[in-house]
């Protein structure tokens, strides 16, 4: 069994208990998410690299930190995430105010926005993670603003298939938000 | 004792659609289900917000060798072969939401680029039979298609014959049909083809109605209908 098969408990639980190849692992499912967050968030590529190479040697170091049965393990990423872009904006925040002559005028720059971010990649990667038909669904249902009968009568499903779908779809998007440190 | 919405239900009334009256009166005063549905309702409108921005992208390699730099991790830990398959997948959800970025979903309009590219030409998305009224005897159809994409009303009405003294004119209406937006001209002979402009759902105009107006400068309806229907069921 390789590492990619392990289930996403098995890579917590090695992890924590200082496997490379879990950290090797953790990398390669949550890089994108840890990243994308940090690229939305500082608008920089150069900075994101930064953020998210810290995120993992933070994590990394501070495994034993790390409890696997009191969170997945890229809800605590992303709390390390959040902290390394508080930090950026921090320090973003301390240049600007050295830099412009007009202090008072510097908005506050937002971790803030983080959690937001955080939700809208979540919810932007299950949904590509999405089965058929669910998929076609749900495009139909959120971005084509059809009813579900219109969808049942589309694609030519039986109405409580498409309703059963889009209850349960909608659920799986939940379910990531919460367990992956979503906030909404 | 308490009938809560069933989940199904909610998941629908949260993506906007109309439910039963007795469901609306039910979460009016039910908070378990009122907190329920404003969860999925905020999870729905978020969705419908998402912009190509926010789809995960991988971070360059460099950083992987950063981070095994850093921890001097031994060679067997390893990302080199970055799920390809991850990366491959299916774009056509990012193309869905990139043409809904740009035709600007927050207000509910028809978006059709992405889905139809897998038929380049021209999909049928919502149908309708169109009946006569008022003893027109005339029968047609209607559509909403995805052209190129854009969202195209397609309507035909093979036996239309031409108008005396008038011309004929295309609507799309609510059910109640309290609210009318003219589509365009129906000539004989002639298929009519009308672009619906970007912000006008057929879900929220699902009524397609073929009036005969005169030529009076007067741009309402005529109140004169030769044929109607509803698109989808």
């Amino acid at each position: 069994m390789t590492s990619s098969d392990w289930s996403d408990d098995e890579v917590f639980a090695r992890f924590a208990s200082g496997n490379e190849q879990a950290l090797a692992e953790a990398y390669r499912r949550w890089s994108r998410l840890v990243y994308t967050v940090a690229l939305r968030s500082t608008g920089n590529r150069e900075d994101a690299d930064d953020v998210t190479q810290a995120a993992y040697v933070s994590a990394w170091r501070g495994r034993s930190g790390y409890d696997p049965s009191k969170g997945s393990l890229p809800a605590w990423l992303l709390t390390i995430v959040r902290r390394r872009l508080a930090d950026h904006w921090e320090t973003r925040s301390r240049e600007t105010r050295r830099t412009t002559a007009m202090a008072q005028v510097v908005v506050e720059a937002s971790p803030v926005t983080v959690d937001g971010l955080v939700d809208r990649v979540l919810l932007s990667d299950e949904l590509e993670r999405l089965g058929e038909p669910q998929r076609r669904i749900m495009e139909l249902a959120f971005f084509q603003d059809l009813t579900h009968a219109q969808i049942a009568s589309l694609l030519d499903l039986p109405l409580g298939t498409v309703k059963s779908h889009v209850r349960r779809s909608l659920s799986r998007l939940r379910a990531r938000l919460e367990v992956d440190g979503g906030a909404l | 004792m308490v009938e809560h919405c069933e989940e199904e239900t909610l998941a629908l009334m949260a993506l906007g659609e109309a439910g039963d009256p007795r469901d609306d009166a039910h979460v009016q005063q039910c908070s378990r289900c009122q907190s329920r549905l404003d969860q999925l309702s905020a999870i729905v409108s978020m969705t419908r917000s998402l912009t190509p921005d926010d789809r995960p992208q991988s971070p360059p390699d460099r950083v992987w060798a950063g981070i095994a730099s850093e921890l001097d991790l031994s060679a067997d830990a390893s990302v080199s072969s970055l799920d390809a398959a991850r990366r491959r997948r299916s774009n056509r959800w990012t193309l869905l939401v990139a043409a809904a970025a740009v035709v600007g979903i927050a207000l509910g309009s028809v978006i059709t680029v992405g889905i139809t590219r897998t038929a380049p030409t021209s999909q049928v998305i919502a149908e309708a039979q169109l009946a006569p009224v008022a003893d027109s005897g005339l029968k047609g159809t209607a559509s909403v298609q995805q052209v190129d994409g854009q969202s195209v009303l397609v309507v035909s009405v093979p036996e239309l014959a031409g108008a005396q003294d008038g011309y004929y004119e295309v609507w799309m209406a609510t059910p109640d049909t309290s609210s009318m937006v003219a589509m365009g001209t129906l000539n004989a002979g002639h298929e009519g083809r009308f672009p619906i402009p970007d912000g006008l759902s057929p879900t929220a105009f699902p009524v397609v109605d073929v009036s005969v107006e005169q030529f009076d400068g007067d741009n309402t309806h005529s109140a004169t209908s030769i044929l109607r229907g509803q698109l989808g069921v």
